[in-house]
C-alpha cells in the first residue's frame, strides 16, 4: 500500500514516542481509529494517545500494535523495571509451556493472576496462556481449551464472527485463537468449512500487509490436517510445503514437528511409487524422530523409532 | 518486541561512559552551584532511576540524560522507520536472504527496500549502511578492512562514542546487536584472530549482563557463543570450543531454539573427531581400552552429526545440511549416507 512520504516531526516522535508510533503506523496501513482500537479502548482514548495527551501503558500498547501485526522484531521498548517484571513473568510462562514444564507452568499461571489478575489485557495473557497449557498436554481436554481459547478471544473481539466474515481486523493472537477454537470442531466438513473461510481471511490480509501472521501456520496446520483427513495427501502435502517455507524465517521448534509428521504420513498416503519418494519419506520421519528426541528425550520416540527402522530400514546408532 | 530495562540501560551507559552521577546530570558542568537549571535532575533522582524505584520517569528528563550520553533518546523505536508497512516484509526477507547466502535476491530486496525509508533517521541510515556493507563484502566488492571500516561507521551513528567506550559495558539495541556480530566475522575475514577473540569475548561479557528480555537474550547469547566456538576451533584449542558448544546445545534446548545447534554439534564433532586424530584419547590403560574408547567417542559423533544434519532439515537450512552432509561424508565414508 503506497503513502506519499510525509515530513515527519523526529523531536516529537523521539519525545512521545508511542503515540506517534501508533498514529504513523495505523496511517501507513490504512487502518482507521476503531479498527486498531475496537475491543481494546474507545476512539477518544485512542485519538489522545496519538496526540500524546495521555499515555498508553504498555500492555494497551502492546494490543494495539498487534492489531496492526506490527511483527515482534520490529520495535523495542525501554520499560521501567515494575513492568519489566511482568513481561519477565510472562516469558518464564510461555517458555515453561514450550518446555512441557506443567507444574511449573501451572504454578507460574497462579502467582500471575494473584499479582495482575482483573486487568484485561493480563486476563487475555491468562486465559490464552493457559489454553496454550492444556494444548501442550499429551491428551488436552478439547472443550477446556476451547471455552478457555475463546474466553482469551472475547475480551478483544467479541464479535470475532462478523469481523472476519466482513473482512476487519485482528491481531494474531485473535487469529490464533479462532484458529484453535474451529480446531475444537468434531465434525470434519464443518471444520474444513471454517479453515477454508478462515484461509481466504489469511489471503485477504497478506494482500493488505504482504505478509502472513505468525497464527497462519497454526491455521494452516490444522487445515492441512483437515486436507489430511478428508483423504486429500497431495493438497495436505502443498499446504505442508508452503508452511515449512513459512517457517524457514523462524529459528524456534514452534510447529515444525506436526508439519513434517503430517507431510509423511500425506506421503505415505498418496503411496511412494519411486526411491525418491520413499527416500523423502524416510527424512520427514527422521527429522521428526530428531526433533523430538533432542529437545524432549529418547524416550517420547520409541515407537516412531521402532517404525522408521521397520518400515524404512534405517539403522540408528544408539 | 525486545524488551530493556530502563534502569538497566542507563546504568550501563553511565558506566560504560566512565561518568558518575553527578557528572551526567550536570548541564553546564558548575558542580557547585545547585541551582536547578544547572542540573538535568536530582543525583538522588538519578539514583533512584538507576535502581529503577521511579516507575514514571518524565520524558524531559530522560530525554536530557540520554541526550547527555550520545543515545537517542527514545522510549520505543522502530528497527526501521517506514510509512509503508511492505518495507517491513521486505526487510525480514533480506534477512532470511542473507542467512542463507542468497546474496543476489537480498540485494534485489535492499534497492526495493531503500526508497520507501524515511531519510535521516539514523537507524535507517544505519541499517542501510551496515546491509549494503555486507552484501559488497559477501559478493567481493570489498576488501574486509573496508568491511569493517563500514560497520563501524554505521554503528556510530547510534553509538556515537563507540571508540570510548567498553563494548562490554554498552547496553546495544537489535540493529547495534547485528553490526557488533558482523564486525566480529569482519575480525575473521582480515585473519585478525586475537582482535576477533577479544571482541567476541566483550560481546559475550556484553549479553551476559542480560538487560534484554530473555527470549533475546538467548540468540544474542547463540551468536556469540557460536563465534567463539568457530573461532577456538580453529586455533585447535578443542576444549575451549567444546565447552562454548556446551554451553550452546544446553540453552538452545532449554529455549527450543533450533537455528544454532546445529552449528554447535557440528563444531562439537569437529572438535572431537580432531582430538581423536591427534592421540588426545588415551588413557594409557591398554590399546585394547584405547580402541574401545575412539569407537564409543566416534559413534557418539556420528550420532550428533546425525542429529545436527535432520535438525538443520527442520530449520530448512539447506547450506548447512549440505556442509553437514559433507562432513559425515569425510568422517564416516563407509557409513550409510544421509537422505
Amino acid at each position: 500500500m503506497q503513502k506519499e512520504t510525509k515530513t515527519f516531526d523526529f523531536t516529537t516522535l523521539k519525545e512521545n514516542g508511542i503515540g506517534h508510533y501508533i498514529r504513523m503506523n495505523r496511517e501507513a496501513r490504512g487502518y482507521s481509529q476503531l479498527d486498531i482500537c475496537d475491543g481494546i479502548c474507545s476512539i477518544p482514548m485512542l485519538s489522545l494517545i496519538e496526540k500524546g495527551e495521555k499515555t498508553a501503558d504498555y500492555w494497551m500498547a502492546e494490543a494495539l500494535l498487534e492489531r496492526m501485526k506490527i511483527k515482534k522484531s520490529e520495535c523495542e521498548f525501554v520499560l521501567d523495571d515494575a513492568t519489566c517484571n511482568i513481561q519477565m513473568h510472562r516469558e518464564a510462562i510461555v517458555t515453561q509451556i514450550q518446555g512441557k514444564e506443567y507444574r511449573e507452568a501451572e504454578e507460574n499461571l497462579t502467582l500471575y493472576q494473584e499479582k495482575y489478575g482483573g486487568d484485561k489485557f493480563h486476563d487475555q495473557f491468562l486465559f490464552f496462556q493457559k489454553a496454550s497449557l492444556e494444548r501442550a498436554r499429551p491428551k488436552p481436554d478439547n472443550g477446556r481449551k476451547k471455552e478457555l481459547f475463546l474466553k482469551a478471544l472475547t475480551i478483544t473481539a467479541p464479535g470475532y464472527k462478523e469481523i472476519i466474515y466482513n473482512k476487519g481486523v485482528m491481531s494474531n493472537l485473535e487469529l490464533e485463537c479462532i484458529a484453535e477454537i474451529i480446531h475444537c470442531i468434531e465434525d470434519l466438513e464443518e471444520r474444513a468449512s471454517e479453515y477454508k473461510n478462515l484461509y481466504e481471511y489469511f489471503q485477504w490480509n497478506c494482500k493488505r500487509e504482504g505478509f502472513f501472521p505468525p497464527a497462519y501456520r497454526i491455521a494452516m496446520q490444522y487445515n492441512a490436517e483437515c486436507l489430511y483427513e478428508s483423504g486429500k495427501p497431495e493438497e495436505c502435502i502443498q499446504a505442508c510445503n508452503m508452511i515449512l517455507e513459512e517457517l524457514r524465517g523462524t529459528s524456534k521448534v514452534t510447529n515444525r514437528v506436526p508439519i513434517f509428521l503430517l507431510r509423511a504420513k500425506a506421503r505415505e498416503a498418496k503411496g511412494l511409487k519411486t526411491e525418491e519418494e520413499k527416500r523423502d519419506c524416510m527424512k520427514d520421519y527422521l527429522t521428526v524422530y530428531t526433533v523430538i528426541s533432542f529437545y524432549d528425550g529418547e524416550k517420547e520416540t520409541e515407537a516412531l523409532k521402532k517404525y522408521i527402522e521397520e518400515e524404512y530400514g534405517w539403522q540408528f546408532t544408539d | 518486541m525486545a524488551v530493556y530495562r530502563l534502569s538497566t540501560t542507563v546504568r550501563m551507559r553511565r558506566g560504560a561512559l566512565r561518568m558518575t552521577r553527578l557528572e551526567l546530570i550536570e548541564i553546564r558542568g558548575e558542580a557547585e552551584t545547585e541551582a536547578e537549571d544547572n542540573e538535568i535532575c536530582s543525583v538522588d533522582t538519578l539514583k533512584r532511576i538507576e535502581n529503577g524505584k521511579v516507575t514514571r520517569i518524565k520524558i524531559e528528563v530522560y530525554t536530557k540524560i540520554m541526550r547527555k550520553m550520545g543515545a537517542l533518546p527514545e522510549r520505543i523505536y522502530a528497527s526501521l522507520f517506514v510509512m509503508n508497512p511492505q518495507a517491513l516484509n521486505l526487510k525480514a526477507e533480506i534477512h532470511i536472504h542473507i542467512c542463507f547466502g542468497e546474496y543476489e535476491q537480498a540485494e534485489k530486496k535492499l534497492k526495493k527496500l531503500e526508497p520507501m525509508l524515511i531519510p535521516d533517521y539514523p537507524r535507517n541510515q544505519q541499517y542501510l549502511m551496515e546491509k549494503k556493507a555486507v552484501l559488497a563484502y559477501k559478493q567481493g566488492e570489498l576488501t574486509a578492512e573496508k568491511y569493517l571500516e563500514r560497520l563501524l561507521d554505521a554503528l556510530r551513528l547510534t553509538v556515537p562514542m563507540f571508540d570510548r567506550i567498553d563494548i562490554a559495558e554498552w547496553p546495544f539495541n537489535e540493529n547495534e546487536m547485528d553490526i557488533l556480530s558482523d564486525i566480529g566475522n569482519a575480525y575473521h575475514w582480515m585473519g585478525k584472530r586475537d582482535e576477533e577473540f577479544q571482541f567476541l569475548l566483550k560481546l559475550k561479557e556484553n549479553v551476559e549482563k542480560k538487560y534484554m528480555n530473555p527470549a533475546h537474550y538467548v540468540v544474542w547469547h547463540m551468536r556469540a557463543l557460536t563465534g567463539l566456538s568457530q573461532l577456538m576451533c580453529m586455533e585447535n584449542k578443542h576444549e575451549e570450543s567444546l565447552e562454548y558448544c556446551r554451553v550452546g546445545i544446553e540453552e538452545c534446548k532449554k529455549w527450543r531454539i533450533l537455528g544454532s545447534v546445529y552449528r554447535f554439534l557440528y563444531d562439537t564433532v569437529w572438535n572431537r573427531e580432531q582430538q581423536i586424530r591427534e592421540g588426545l584419547f588415551t588413557d594409557g590403560e591398554s590399546p585394547e581400552k584405547e580402541e574401545l574408547l575412539i569407537k564409543n567417542e566416534r559413534a557418539s559423533c556420528r550420532k550428533q552429526l546425525v542429529q545436527a544434519y535432520f535438525l538443520s532439515v527442520a530449520q530448512g537450512d539447506v547450506h548447512q545440511s549440505e556442509r553437514i552432509k559433507e562432513l559425515y561424508e569425510k568422517f564416516f565414508p563407509n557409513d550409510a549416507k544421509l537422505p
